[in-house]
């Protein structure tokens, strides 16, 4: 079945077909949900709130993208959270096992295939850009991780946002100079390839 | 570091590495880019930034986020029928509107309508038997029938007759009115004679005797038989509206209760 089939299937309230949706799309939006709050369990939480929703409003969903609509669910919920958080700022960015000590190379950013060097590299590489996501306000974090990490055009990246597209637009570049001034600090953690000028 | 490129600089930059300038916008960049070393670093940094963001690792969900039917039963009453619940709503609201408009209705006929209503016909008048025409009047209305208001019109002999024999012997409560005696022999039981009524009644009326208790408690009835209007439809039309508000009021509160069940199960 194809896509628009399956949703037109579950919009019908066959659970079979929305599961099908989720498991295509279900490393997307964790991937959105994570590099939105930075928490692998948060992440998750919100992951499933997401597909729960979209079950739940799929009669509203009119066409269009579908990935992008599961977007912008995922990243509203993402917002809600980072205002709690902003609320009571206790939750810890960094994965932590389960004596609460930070783990320096979490299970899933492991890659048997790589040397304990390029393991290390790419970990830090990740957690520098992380911390860098961290430090943007939430819509640009929103918007470059849609369109830099998902790889959206900017007309589905306005669809998830819910923002016209000149203000996409202005954002994004707004990101990624933003994202360019952070990594700079961190240039020593950088691989040689990727360090800025 | 770049210090002399705009916002507005590099906003075209981004959109120039995502290719979405048009031609005269790109080619006036370019021409910028090669008279200008900061502004080409500055391309390139961003491009390496860009780089450095999609060479991040895509990462594999932890788990499933498939949904089970207990997860996904709090919204399988809406989903499982997407149009009952608009429909359910309108029903509801227009049962609601459609009760008060019968309701209000049904009190203003009741309002407008004697709360007596006499029958008069004919036949009754000629197959007259003894009434209380006192102390029992009132409910009763809503029968074709009706029997005990079926009041024939006082004649003058009956009238005469009574006041002859005064109070004593008709008896304090109970009147005997004798039928009244057609002008006209061939008239049909089914007609009544207009002419003779205001006649017999003016007689009562206008008789020295008119003030005994006899002719005062004839009085109501003389009175009120010229105003009667002849209404058998009216019982009918009460137990329609009856029965018409109780299943108005039973559509708006069923539809009504299923559309709030479906719209709690809706949002868990």
């Amino acid at each position: 079945m194809d896509e628009t089939a399956l949703i037109d299937a579950a919009q019908h309230g066959d659970l079979d077909a929305f599961n099908h949706l989720v498991l295509v799309y279900q490393n997307m939006v964790y991937n959105q949900a994570y590099r939105m709050v930075g928490d692998t369990d948060v992440a998750e939480d919100a992951s499933q709130d997401a597909f729960i929703i979209a079950f739940r409003k799929l009669g509203t969903y009119r066409g269009g993208s579908f990935k992008a609509w599961l977007l912008r669910i995922v990243t509203n919920l993402c917002y809600d959270e980072l205002r709690r958080r902003k609320r009571r700022p206790t939750t810890p960015l960094e994965p932590t096992d389960h004596d609460d000590d930070e783990i320096e190379s979490p299970r899933w950013l492991s890659d048997p295939s790589e040397t304990p060097e390029q393991t290390a590299e790419r970990v830090e590489l990740a957690q520098a850009l992380q911390y860098c996501l961290d430090g943007l306000p939430p819509d640009f974090r929103a918007i470059v991780t849609l369109v830099d990490i998902q790889g959206l055009d900017y007309s589905e990246a306005a669809q998830a946002m819910g923002r016209p597209l000149g203000t996409v637009k202005s954002r994004l570049a707004r990101a990624r100079t933003r994202l360019r001034d952070c990594l700079q600090g961190y240039r020593e953690l950088l691989p040689a390839s990727y360090r800025l000028m | 570091m770049t210090t002399q490129i705009t916002p507005r600089d590099w906003e075209t930059l981004s959109a120039y590495l995502d290719d979405q300038l048009n031609a005269s916008e790109r080619r006036e960049l370019e021409n910028r880019l090669g008279n200008n070393p900061e502004l080409s670093q500055g391309l390139e940094e961003l491009r390496t930034t860009r780089m450095i963001l999609r060479s991040l690792p895509k990462l594999r969900a932890p788990r499933n986020f498939t949904l089970t039917p207990s997860m996904a039963g709090q919204s399988m009453g809406a989903s499982m029928f997407p149009g009952i619940y608009p429909v359910l709503r309108l029903a509801a609201t227009l049962a609601t509107l459609f009760f008060f408009i019968v309701t209000a209705g049904g009190l203003a006929l009741r309002f407008s309508v004697p709360a007596q209503t006499v029958v008069m016909r004919t036949d009754q008048m000629q197959n007259a038997q003894p009434i209380h025409p006192f102390g029992m009047g009132g409910g009763g209305g809503g029968s074709n029938e009706a029997p005990s208001l079926a009041l024939p019109a006082p004649t003058e002999a009956a009238a005469v007759n009574m006041m002859e024999k005064g109070p004593a012997e008709t008896g304090a409560t109970e009147l005997q009115v004798t039928p009244l005696t057609p002008a006209s022999p061939e008239g049909t039981p089914d007609e009544l004679q207009p002419e003779m009524m205001p006649k017999a009644f003016s007689v009562v009326q206008g008789s020295p005797e008119a003030q005994s208790p006899i002719a005062q408690a004839a009085q109501p009835l003389v009175q009120e038989a010229p105003a009667t209007t002849s209404q058998p439809f009216l019982g009918g039309a009460w137990t329609l509206l009856t029965v018409l508000q109780i299943s108005l009021a039973i559509l708006a509160i069923v539809s009504g209760a299923a559309a709030l069940y479906l719209r709690r199960r809706a949002r868990g």
